[in-house]
């Protein structure tokens, strides 16, 4: 405040040196289709203000007069200035250049005059009203208020290059391990005004997952000095990264398209317009500028070989949890709660495993994540919830959870626990449990192999089974040998039986012969019935075998048949029918002479033998 | 002296009791003491005995060591003797299931497959029952066709025999078959947790293809120190003969 009053005061005896005059602002050089002040100043009261003419321009407003006045104390000396200024708003229409002739005023009772001037009006290229645009544009959001260089004031410089501005991207640890949780800043150091940034392209980090800390968060500005130099800093992003592979892994640069305000270099007047020769009243010209930060190569270091219950947490963690209640109806739902809380890649936990009695029906957690972004990264919590449905009445205890997480400060595993807890499930209400108490597939909990043959086994000599044993061939000899007799014994049954008629004709004139011998003696004794007696049996039984007829057919009626079939000769029939009557009739007939007998006998002979 | 002479009498002894060294294995793999069946068991083996439990409880001892290789090695000998055994078929399966390579098997003719099933079955000794069976049914039917008085009954005592004869016929190369491919040992197990398979029998030849513990091939060729081996894809190369172990 000091400073600027004493730059005010110094100002104005630098005024009053210079004496009545009339002061002309005007540029020297415009663009067809530009607007722009001409200013007139008088350091005096003025009055009966001419004006030039702005032939060849059109004036869209003016003289618009406005005074303002000064008064100091320097070392008791009181000082009292005015400053009148006529200010037009001036159009310029077509290229060319235009003389603008003097204006004149009275002040202080003289009249004065300015200095005739002109400007030079020129055409835009194409490309420099591009440039214009984009300009007015810069400039609109240069006044927005919430800019931070916006109230920047400093020296400005007309140079940039990479010593007056740069940009530097820096991490929080080159040398880290998998998973380990990694700050990354972007900064901008200028020494000159920046009216804007842009961030060209995001770089896509290979190998990282990257979550952006910075966004929605002001820009935090500061000064700091590098190689001996004051530098504006500006932090304009802040990111954490999580290395997702290990190695020697790239950070790729960024590009920036950064507006810098140049301020065009004026002479100095030497009047107290200097005065306003800062960066608030300057027609500075935003000046367009490519950046890149520096690429940043990390070295990720892999995690050791991990422990049970290690779900991919690197940073540092804190574990509790457990069940909501204690004891429950079956068939009723309680919750497993697991909430890991503290700083590292929170998202990137893996669900933890459960291992549960089987006889809960368990679905997939719900998870809910508490994260918050601060500048040293991710930290907050994430809770997993089960719900779980124990289908049967009993004591079952949910077993410890044990977590691992891989802190990398201290560079090994930390396992955190959550104790074992017992649950007592009651018998559920009957009315539900008849809904859900569906027949189960018999579950499959664990393969395991099956146990031992026990006992005591028959041990063989090796590749025993290869030749068949001696049984073998013995028993296959003995099947075909079997099958040889029964062949052998059942043919000569089988020809036996066929030749029972055979046999019977065979045996039956030896069996009449029999007969008949017999029949003899009893003829020589004078036997009368015994004679007959064989006589018969002789002649039926010799035409039974010889015609296989059975016994208890035997008549002279299927005798005759039976004869008559097998085409025995008429005279033969004939003779045995005679012969068959004579025994009959003999056998019956008393007091018969032998000489008869004799004859039957000798006919009977010759019949069997005909036969 | 006298120990000397103890010990040798003792170490003719003790391979002489199978029986007793059986009994210490399965109280050993009860306790826990797996390396101590595994060697209990292989020193029945060694004395050349056999059998289809034997093999079977030590590809289960085996497979408590995590041995996966010589489990399945085991198992495999044990299906050899016995090939319809459940739990030797179900602790195969579960111990195959745990091997790293998948090799897909190549489709083999349908005949082809049905006589490998068929041999595969029964053991040459079962096979030499049902053949003692079906000659017996085969000869009682001969014998019957020859002493049938009868046409029509002769006539269809000789369709029985004639069927029975074809089905004697098939059960005899059945029998011969499988006896032959008892006697056969031309399959192996990966018993090395990795192993190279070369282009040719010699060290630094091309390397062909990894495989891994468990892992069955079929042995095409043998030369000195080195298989020529078939995967059952197709895939052939040379293997160490020490790398694996024939079953």
């Amino acid at each position: 405040m000091k400073n600027i009053l004493l730059t005010l005061l110094l100002a104005f005896t630098t005024l009053a040196a210079i004496g009545q005059d009339i002061t002309v602002r005007a540029p020297q050089t415009v663009y067809v289709g530009d607007n722009f002040q001409v200013r007139f100043e008088v350091n005096d009261k003025a009055s009966a203000f001419k004006g030039p003419s702005f032939k060849g321009l059109s004036v869209l407003s003016g003289p618009n007069q406005s005074s303002s006045s000064y008064t100091s104390i320097v070392n008791g000396n009181v000082s009292h200035t005015i400053t009148n200024t006529f200010t037009y708003i001036v159009r310029a229409d077509q290229e060319g250049e235009f003389n603008i002739g003097a204006a004149s005023c009275t002040a202080g009772g003289k009249t004065i005059a300015s200095q005739p001037f002109s400007i030079k009006v020129e055409k835009l290229s194409q490309q420099q009203q591009q440039q214009r645009q984009q300009q007015q544009q810069q400039q609109q959001q240069r006044r927005d208020p919430f800019d931070p260089w916006n109230n920047q004031q400093q020296a400005a410089t007309t140079k940039i290059d990479g010593t007056t501005l740069f940009a530097k991207a820096a991490v929080s640890k080159s040398n880290l391990y998998q998973g380990e949780q990694a700050i990354i800043t972007y900064k901008i150091y200028t020494q000159v005004p920046i009216s804007q940034y842009q961030i060209d392209k995001l770089p896509g980090n290979k190998g990282f997952w990257a979550e952006d800390l910075s966004q929605g968060r002001e820009i935090k500005q500061y000064e700091e000095t590098v190689n001996g130099q004051r530098y504006q800093v500006a932090e304009i992003k802040r990111g954490a990264l999580f290395a997702q592979e290990s190695g020697n892994l790239r950070i790729e640069p960024l590009d920036l398209n950064v507006l810098a305000m140049v301020q065009r270099q004026r002479r100095r007047t030497g009047t107290i317009w200097d005065l306003f020769d800062d960066p608030f009243f300057n027609s500075a010209q935003a000046v367009e500028r490519k950046i890149t930060t520096n690429a940043i190569n990390v070295k990720v270091k892999p995690l050791p070989a991990a422990p049970e219950g290690f779900t991919g947490a690197v940073g540092h963690f804190d574990i509790e949890g457990g069940l909501n209640l204690n004891e429950v109806r079956a068939n009723e739902a309680v919750t497993y709660r697991l909430t890991i809380s503290g700083s590292g890649n929170l998202p990137l936990i893996n669900t933890p495993q459960l291992e549960l009695p089987k006889i809960f029906e368990s679905y997939d957690p719900d998870v809910k994540d508490r994260i918050s972004k601060s500048d040293n990264g991710i930290s907050g919590s994430r809770t997993y919830e089960w719900i779980l449905i124990p289908r049967s009445q009993g004591d079952f205890v949910i077993p410890a959870y044990e977590f691992a997480y891989f802190d990398p400060s201290v560079g090994h595993y930390v396992t955190k626990r959550v104790e074992a807890q017992n649950l007592k499930v009651n018998a559920g209400d009957p009315k539900s449990t008849a809904m859900v108490s569906s027949k189960d597939d018999v579950r499959l909990l664990n393969d395991d192999i099956n146990y031992l043959k026990l006992g005591r086994y028959k041990l063989s000599e090796r590749n025993s089974g290869v030749r068949p044993s001696a049984w073998f061939w013995v028993v296959m000899a003995a099947i075909v040998a079997i099958a040889v007799a029964a062949t052998a014994i059942g043919r000569k049954r089988q020809t036996n039986s066929k030749d029972i008629a055979g046999t019977r004709l065979k045996q039956a004139t030896r069996m009449a012969r029999r007969r008949l011998k017999k029949a003899a003696n009893y003829l020589k004794t004078n036997d009368n019935t015994h004679f007959y007696e064989e006589i018969y049996k002789a002649i039926w039984g010799c035409i039974a075998d010889k015609y296989n007829i059975n016994l208890a057919e035997l008549n002279r009626d299927t005798v005759t048949a039976c004869l008559q079939s097998r085409n025995v000769a008429p005279e033969v029939q004939q003779q045995i029918m005679q012969l068959l009557q004579d025994v009959d009739i003999a056998r019956f007939a008393p007091g018969d002479s032998s000489t008869q007998r004799q004859a039957i006998y000798d006919e009977a002979l010759a019949v069997i033998s005909s036969l | 002296m006298k120990k000397t002479l103890a010990t040798i009498v003792i170490s003719l002894l003790v391979p002489l009791l199978p029986a007793q060294t059986m009994a210490d294995a399965e109280r050993a793999y009860q306790a826990g003491n797996y390396d101590e069946a595994a060697s209990a068991y292989e020193q029945i083996l060694e004395q050349g005995l056999e059998s289809a439990a034997l093999y079977y409880n030590l590809g289960n001892t085996y497979y408590r060591l995590g041995q996966n290789g010589r489990a399945i090695l085991n198992y495999e000998r044990a299906l050899r003797l016995k090939p319809n055994d459940r739990d030797t078929r179900e602790n195969l399966a579960l111990a195959e299931s745990h091997t790293t390579d998948r090799i897909a098997t190549l489709p083999q003719f349908f005949a082809l497959r049905w006589w490998e099933s068929l041999l595969g079955a029964l053991a040459p000794t079962s096979w030499r029952l049902i053949l003692l069976v079906l000659l017996a049914s085969t000869a009682a039917l001969v014998v019957l066709t020859l002493l049938a008085d009868q046409y029509t009954k002769r006539r269809n005592y000789a369709i029985g025999a004639t069927g029975a004869i074809l089905l004697l016929a098939l059960c005899t190369v059945v029998t011969i078959a499988s006896s032959a491919r008892l006697q056969r040992h031309n399959q192996a197990v990966v018993t090395q947790q990795a192993v190279v398979v070369k282009g040719s029998p010699e060290r630094d030849s091309v390397d062909k293809f990894i495989i891994h513990e468990g892992t069955k091939v079929t042995i095409d060729e043998s030369l000195s120190g080195w298989h020529k081996i078939r995967l059952a894809d197709g895939n052939t190369g040379w293997l160490m003969q020490a790398d694996c172990e024939i079953i």
